[in-house]
């Protein structure tokens, strides 16, 4: 209650009760308006709600009908969801070879009616628009007896019952834990001339519209609650329940999670725009995830505001999951849910908690659209979770650091790449990719380590400056990829760091053809169709070449070779080859026994053929000292490729490291040995 | 038990080298394809040195990932020696038995020689140990992940741990007197191999071992299942302690001080475990078999597997417990025979090895 009277307060000059935003002006376009009532049963693990929302025309054109998400309907054997997680894998759970009852869910809709339209239950109408899977109840589709007008606004009342399945894919129950997320009927987003509105797929986030919030939750009085936006009341009812009042702007969804066990934690940070108070729920039985996810936090929330702008709502819910669900690592708008365990010696908590916070700015308040541009969200995010945990943790030891081995973020982000990196493009819909590794694969590592290697191609302050300037340009407006990079190849060009190709007004802006070093391909200016990067995103972010160069062939030989005892000077050679389809120029540092160093850069045409060699290149030396190394990438920043291996060659053979790995396979291997004598 | 057995182990540790380095050469052979591999992958470059002076997990990973990927058959290669090792510690448990109970030295070709005769019967008691562990902690597992099912529903974290431990402990101390038995069912069978039936070939009937293994294990149960998992924690600390030290030297620019480390205590695991054998063989030797079957006439002796070593009598490696003076409950009754005794007429044919009861017929008997 004191924490809902403080938030509630106003402060000078503000009005807001939810954000910080300067006289309380409204951050974001606001379609939406939903006020629910709901009435939990924790003990059924069901609810019962009202949910009445106000949908204000500014599409422009007339609309007939109207798309509404049901995404707890997901949760039933026929679903497009549970298909594609059983044939595809999912994200968060196995192949689930069964269906208990436990993990039915479901949100059944008694009835719905607008103000001045009747009661439009008998309209409801499911549909399918991603795979025709008449079986799908995820999309519920209720045409209008008369079309709404532009600028004018509809008002549905609605009565719903939701039955929560045991933890699947961030919803649901485990034990007394109670997570409610996209718990009600929420309607899609008209984006780009029609409606968007897709199914719930097994790899697939969200869109949404948005709007303000006001809900009422009424759930036992011993239970804890969490939810989006500031609490603006707490009644206790005569029949041991409580009822909990949230207010939430400038949002796209509302989420919450209740646990009798929740252990509150709470600190401030104070922002470029005003205060925000970081509220922790975390478990009883995980004693020091409170104090942690408070510290990380904090730590996060000035790195963000720093780096890529403030973060605008004046309080941060952070959710400590029941173990063992698949609750954990979740955003939702200015909540999230962390994950943690009893013993981690590892930074998985501080990562995780980085993680989904990072997720307020790309999901939360840039907003792009997760179904069909995931990469805009995880993979920026990932992005940004790499250089915020680097800052914070140190760049080798961010995830995980102890005496005898470390672990960082780039590594981790490249080892799960390598692990499935040419089956997509991260442009993909995430519904359409070959399976869930290689959506997680390419939507979150591809797009980190593709934009770890752009810093080296533009310098690591362009890409922070680009990082800012997309956020504070795009915030509350559901960009797209183009927007993205088209906003990087600005900074870059700005800076020096790329050249700018202008274009024919309304041409095809998609992929402009353009060649390494900005070559003009248009004849009419003033449009500005893209960049010497472009390339470069062609095949990162639009394709799916793979990126790997090595060196080889390094040899050592007298000159004069014919001559017996004779010794100088050198003839060296080194070949840098290209082993993938992925073209980029090379930098190549070679090592001379006397010390002395050398830089190559090699710039491989773009196409192979009658134009040039785009597969090898050998460089020679004569030299009075042997070449003693080479190696690509000298300065390590093309973190795309998918062997660092082979970019090095060294003629002093140092065996310490086969030797470690195969000393601790075979210490193994005895142990092993050892644990099978047992049966003799 | 403990000190007796640890004399045998101690006394005979050719035993245990000979198994250790079974153990070491094998992974040591299986690993070579592996570590050529790795050399060809590493020792030339500069993004290995994340693995010599310190030891990055990613990078690690990247060159298992790659292992398995590029050259799989090198990753698996190692896993081979797996059934090998076990062909051979089958070969030399028998004999390691052997040398405990007969005093042998625990030669290389005498464990070899022994693991081959009693091969078969090794066999079948892993077979019955399986069936019969199989049967009896199937029950204990069911329960336990009944258990399991019940804390996961109602408790977390560190007390959902402290709750399922009870339950494996006691899994584990079932499955430790299964182990126990069985082990000293091979005892007893070892011994058994020094006694005929009647028709002369050496007892090599598992099945004959069960009931002495039993009444040893019953009468003797808590200090035998004390030693047996005191050995067996001293075991697992060892790899435990010597693996987490070794781990923390992982960072290290050099390999040895690390494989050695691990090495001494997989040794020492290694020995525990033969320990408990030498402390089996001393419990068994308190309760030997009953007497063997009366060979039948005409019954031509067949050699037994100790035959090699120690055509006859049977040396005793221990002395045997003074027998307990037994208090009568009834009157003693006067002996009726003579004392000093007869001689005991000569048997005709046979082993003179063997006492033969004499036939009640006049012409078995001279004079």
């Amino acid at each position: 209650m004191a924490l809902s009277m403080a938030l509630a307060a106003p402060m000078c000059g503000q009005t807001s009760l939810a954000t910080n935003a300067p006289q309380g002006k409204p951050l974001s376009t606001r379609v939406v308006d939903y006020a629910i009532d709901a009435k939990i049963d924790t003990d059924k693990k069901a609810l019962d709600a009202t949910e009445t929302l106000t949908y204000k025309n500014l599409t422009g054109v007339p609309l007939t009908s109207f798309p509404w998400h049901l995404y707890l309907n997901a949760f039933q054997p026929e679903s497009t969801f549970t298909a594609e997680e059983h044939y595809q894998g999912g994200v968060r759970g196995d192949r689930a070879t069964d269906y208990p009852a436990k993990k039915m869910g479901s949100v059944t809709i008694a009835q719905i009616d607008a103000d001045g339209y009747g009661d439009l239950t008998a309209a409801m109408k499911y549909v399918a628009p991603d795979d025709g899977n008449a079986n799908d109840k995820t999309v519920m589709m209720l045409a209008l007896p008369k079309p709404l007008a532009p600028g004018d606004s509809i008002t549905f009342h609605l009565r719903f019952h939701d039955q929560f399945p045991e933890s699947i894919a961030r919803n649901g129950y485990k034990r007394d834990f109670l997570m409610g997320g996209q718990w009600f009927p929420k309607v899609g987003v008209f984006w780009h001339g029609a409606w968007n509105c897709h199914q719930y797929h097994s790899t697939t986030e969200f869109f949404s519209d948005f709007g303000t919030f006001h809900v009422r939750l009424t759930l036992p009085q011993r239970y804890v609650l969490g939810a989006t936006g500031v609490p603006t009341g707490d009644q206790a009812n005569s029949d041991g329940t409580q009822t909990l009042s949230f207010y939430a702007e400038d949002v796209g969804d509302f989420a919450w999670a209740a646990s009798p066990h929740f252990e509150v934690t709470t600190g401030t940070f104070l922002g470029s725009m005003g205060p925000v108070q970081i509220r922790v729920l975390a478990l009883h039985a995980h004693p020091k995830a409170g104090a942690r996810y408070l510290k990380i936090m904090q730590e996060s929330l000035a790195q963000f505001d720093t780096r890529y702008g403030p973060y605008p709502y004046k309080i941060l819910t952070v959710i400590d999951p029941e173990p063992d669900s698949q609750i954990f690592g979740m955003e939702y708008p200015t909540l999230f849910t962390g994950g943690t365990s009893w013993w981690d010696p590892t930074y998985g908590t501080e990562v995780t908690a980085e993680h989904e916070f990072g997720h307020q700015y790309w999901y939360g308040m840039v907003a792009t659209n997760e179904f069909e541009d995931a990469w805009l969200d995880e993979g920026i995010n990932s992005y940004t979770e790499v250089n915020v945990m680097d800052a914070i943790k140190g760049s080798r030891t961010s995830v995980f650091q102890q005496p005898w081995g470390s672990a960082s973020e780039t590594g981790v982000q490249g080892l799960q790449y390598v692990s499935e990196p040419d089956y997509d493009p991260v442009v993909r819909h995430a519904w359409q990719f070959a399976n869930a590794g290689s959506y997680g694969a390419i939507t979150y590592s591809k797009t980190a380590l593709l934009l770890k290697t752009l810093e080296g191609i533009v310098g690591r302050d362009t890409m922070d400056e680009a990082m800012h300037v997309y956020f504070m340009r795009y915030r509350f407006t559901h960009p797209t990829t183009e927007d993205f990079l088209r906003t990087i190849e600005e900074v870059a060009i700005k800076k020096g760091r790329a050249t700018g190709v202008v274009g024919e007004p309304g041409g095809s802006t998609a992929e402009p053809q353009v060649g390494f070093g900005g070559v003009l391909l248009a004849e009419k200016p003033n449009v500005f169709v893209g960049s010497s990067l472009r390339p470069y995103f062609k095949q990162a972010v639009y394709g799916t070449a793979v990126l790997d160069y090595a060196v080889e062939d390094v040899t050592n030989g007298p000159v004069k070779w014919w001559v017996k005892g004779s010794e100088k000077p050198i003839h060296s050679s080194v070949t840098v080859h290209r082993l993938g389809d992925f073209v980029l120029p090379v930098t190549l540092e070679v090592t001379f026994a006397d010390g002395s160093k050398v830089r190559e850069l090699w710039v491989p045409p773009a196409t192979e053929g009658a134009d040039g060699n785009n597969r090898w290149k050998t460089f020679v030396y004569e030299r009075n000292a042997e070449m003693v190394a080479a190696e690509i990438d000298p300065d390590h920043t093309v973190m795309l490729d998918v062997d660092h291996f082979n970019d090095s060659y060294r003629a002093e053979a140092k065996g310490v490291p086969a030797r470690k790995l195969t000393n601790v396979w075979m210490s193994g291997l005895e142990a092993m040995e050892q644990m099978m004598g047992w049966l003799v | 038990m403990l000190v007796g057995g640890l004399r045998l182990m101690l006394g005979r540790p050719g035993v245990v080298v000979w198994t250790y380095l079974a153990s070491l050469g094998i992974a040591l052979l299986f690993s070579l394809r592996m570590h050529a591999q790795l050399a060809s992958l590493l020792d030339h470059s500069m993004a290995a040195e994340r693995l010599n002076g310190a030891f990055d997990l990613p990078t690690a990973g990247a060159v298992i990932l790659r292992m398995f990927r590029h050259a799989p058959s090198a990753g698996a290669t190692p896993y081979l020696g797996l059934p090998l090792y076990f062909l051979v510690y089958f070969l030399l448990v028998p004999g390691a038995l052997f040398c405990y109970r007969a005093g042998a030295p625990g030669k290389l070709w005498i464990l070899f020689n022994m693991g081959f005769c009693f091969f078969w019967r090794f066999v079948r008691i892993t077979l019955l140990t399986v069936v019969v562990s199989g049967i009896l902690l199937a029950p204990f597992f069911i329960a336990q992940n009944l258990w399991s099912n019940h804390v996961d529903e109602h408790m977390v974290g560190v007390a959902s741990v402290y709750a399922l431990i009870p339950g494996y402990v006691v899994i584990l101390l079932v499955a430790s007197v299964l182990r126990l038995y069985f082990d000293l069912v091979e005892v007893y069978t070892v011994q058994l191999d020094d006694q005929y039936r009647a028709n002369g070939r050496p007892d090599r009937r598992v099945r004959k071992a069960l009931i002495p293994a039993w009444k040893a294990l019953w009468w003797n149960l808590p200090r035998a299942l004390g030693t047996f998992v005191l050995l067996a924690l001293v075991g697992a600390a060892a790899i435990f302690l010597t693996g987490r030290i070794a781990v923390d030297m992982l960072a290290q620019p050099r390999v040895w001080p690390a494989f050695l480390l691990v090495q001494a205590g997989l040794f020492v695991s290694l020995a525990t475990r033969f320990w408990q054998r030498g402390a089996e063989t001393i419990l068994a030797g308190d309760y030997l078999l009953p007497a063997g079957a009366v060979l039948e006439d005409g019954a031509e002796l067949q050699p037994r597997c100790s035959a090699v070593f120690y055509p006859t009598p049977v040396p005793v490696a221990y002395a045997p417990p003074a027998p307990v003076p037994v208090v009568p409950a009834h009157p003693v009754l006067v002996d009726p025979l003579p004392d000093p005794e007869p001689p005991v007429p000569p048997v005709r044919r046979g082993d003179s090895g063997m006492f033969r009861v004499p036939s009640r017929e006049s012409d078995d008997i001279e004079g």
